[in-house]
């Protein structure tokens, strides 16, 4: 898979789990490794470095339940939801043209 | 590969390319990936496996922040080119606009030339009234005194060479006086004649005018030419005045106590007025 199209996609389905809800990184990376087993390369945080240093993330420590170390979570910001919805609906005009190509 | 190992390598692979800040959060939180691992129960070596090489990860890293370095270099350059064509386009209206500026301002000169402009050089130095009547009154002593001097002469000679008798001359004294007073008579007529050659000749001055330090100029700021001379000192102040019994120049004398420049009748039809004399005052 072409290295910018999977970029893209990776931080587009990482915004829309963050649109959810905060998430720290193990969890973020957990989802993309079971939704894309063939791409994780373990850049992700890249990816969220990239999220973060526009602003489209921001990051807070919190106390895991069970007690060790805090962690270190991600929540979208403004900016963030704004990007996603229009990164969304690029991709939805993307598919649909592919989808008429078939 | 174990965790401090690959956490090692990765810190290496991008020590001194990142601010120690970004790498420490890095490397923290690659860290976070094993600790999260192992607690799900992998081990470092499989959680190695398949985050794959730190130096990989790295270039990634790197590559990553050079474009974000590129974009914002790129993006601070167009900032910097707008802001020189909003300058240099700033510049260029307001020269447009001091040029506009000074094309009104010659225009504006050339369709209505100034009074100032036309008369400027004598502006503010005009000879009060009650100087120029001195000067005139002077004059007139002057021509008085020349007459009766000239008088003498042409009249007295004869009687004394005749010894208060006609004796040698006889009757033919009698009709050298009455001729001599002829000539009298039409030299008071020519001393305005004379005037206006003084005035011409010397640029300005009659001999009153010479005590009084101040002049006849031409407003066009030319020398006087010798007709507007004889026009001013003989045709107007000589024969029209006295045609007049003097009425014309006392009319002129009022007239130039309001009129601009101090024009009077003569100064008129010379397009002259009197200035002082800038070099003798």
């Amino acid at each position: 898979m072409d290295a910018q199209l999977k970029k893209g996609v990776l931080e587009m389905c990482i915004l829309l789990q963050l649109r959810k809800k905060d998430m720290y990184g193990y969890e973020i990376m957990k989802i993309i490794q079971d939704a894309f087993p063939e791409v994780y390369d373990g850049s992700i945080y890249t990816i969220l470095r990239r999220l973060k240093s526009e602003a489209y993330t921001e990051n807070y420590m919190k106390d895991v339940p069970s007690g060790g170390p805090q962690r270190k979570y991600y929540h979208i910001t403004p900016a963030g939801l704004e990007y996603t919805a229009r990164m969304v609906s690029e991709w939805e005009r993307l598919t649909e043209s592919v989808e008429r190509m078939r | 590969m174990r965790k401090e190992e690959f956490l090692k390598e990765l810190r290496y692979s991008l020590e001194g390319r990142l601010p120690d800040a970004d790498i420490r959060e890095i490397t923290s939180d690659y860290g976070d990936v094993f600790e999260n691992a192992s607690a799900e129960g992998k081990s470092e070596q499989e959680v190695a496996d398949e985050l794959g090489s730190p130096a990989k990860i790295a270039r990634t890293i790197l590559e990553e922040d050079e474009l974000k370095k590129r974009e914002t270099a790129a993006r601070e350059a167009e900032e910097r080119a707008r802001m020189a064509e909003n300058e240099a386009r700033a510049a260029r209206a307001a020269e447009a606009e001091a040029r506009a500026a000074a094309d009104q301002a010659r225009d504006a000169f050339r369709k209505e030339p100034a009074a100032d402009a036309r008369y400027g050089p004598f502006a503010g130095r005009m000879a009060p009234m009650g100087t120029r009547l001195a000067a005139y009154l002077t004059d007139g002593v002057i021509q008085i005194a020349l007459l009766i001097f000239v008088g003498l002469v042409i009249l007295g000679i004869p009687m004394l060479l005749s010894d208060g008798r006609y004796g040698y001359w006889g009757g033919r004294l009698t009709v050298y006086f009455q001729l001599m007073t002829l000539l009298l008579v039409a030299a008071v007529g020519c001393m305005n004649l004379l005037t206006a050659v003084f005035v011409w000749a010397t640029n300005g001055y009659t001999p009153g005018k010479w005590l009084f330090k101040i002049r006849v100029v031409r407003l066009s700021g030319q020398k006087i030419t010798f007709m507007e001379a004889v026009m001013r000192e003989f045709l107007i102040k000589g024969i029209a005045s006295g045609m007049t019994s003097g009425l014309l120049n006392l009319f002129s004398f009022i007239w130039g106590c309001s009129s601009d420049f101090n024009k009077t009748v003569q100064d008129l039809v010379a397009d002259t007025t009197v200035v002082f004399d800038e070099r003798r005052g």
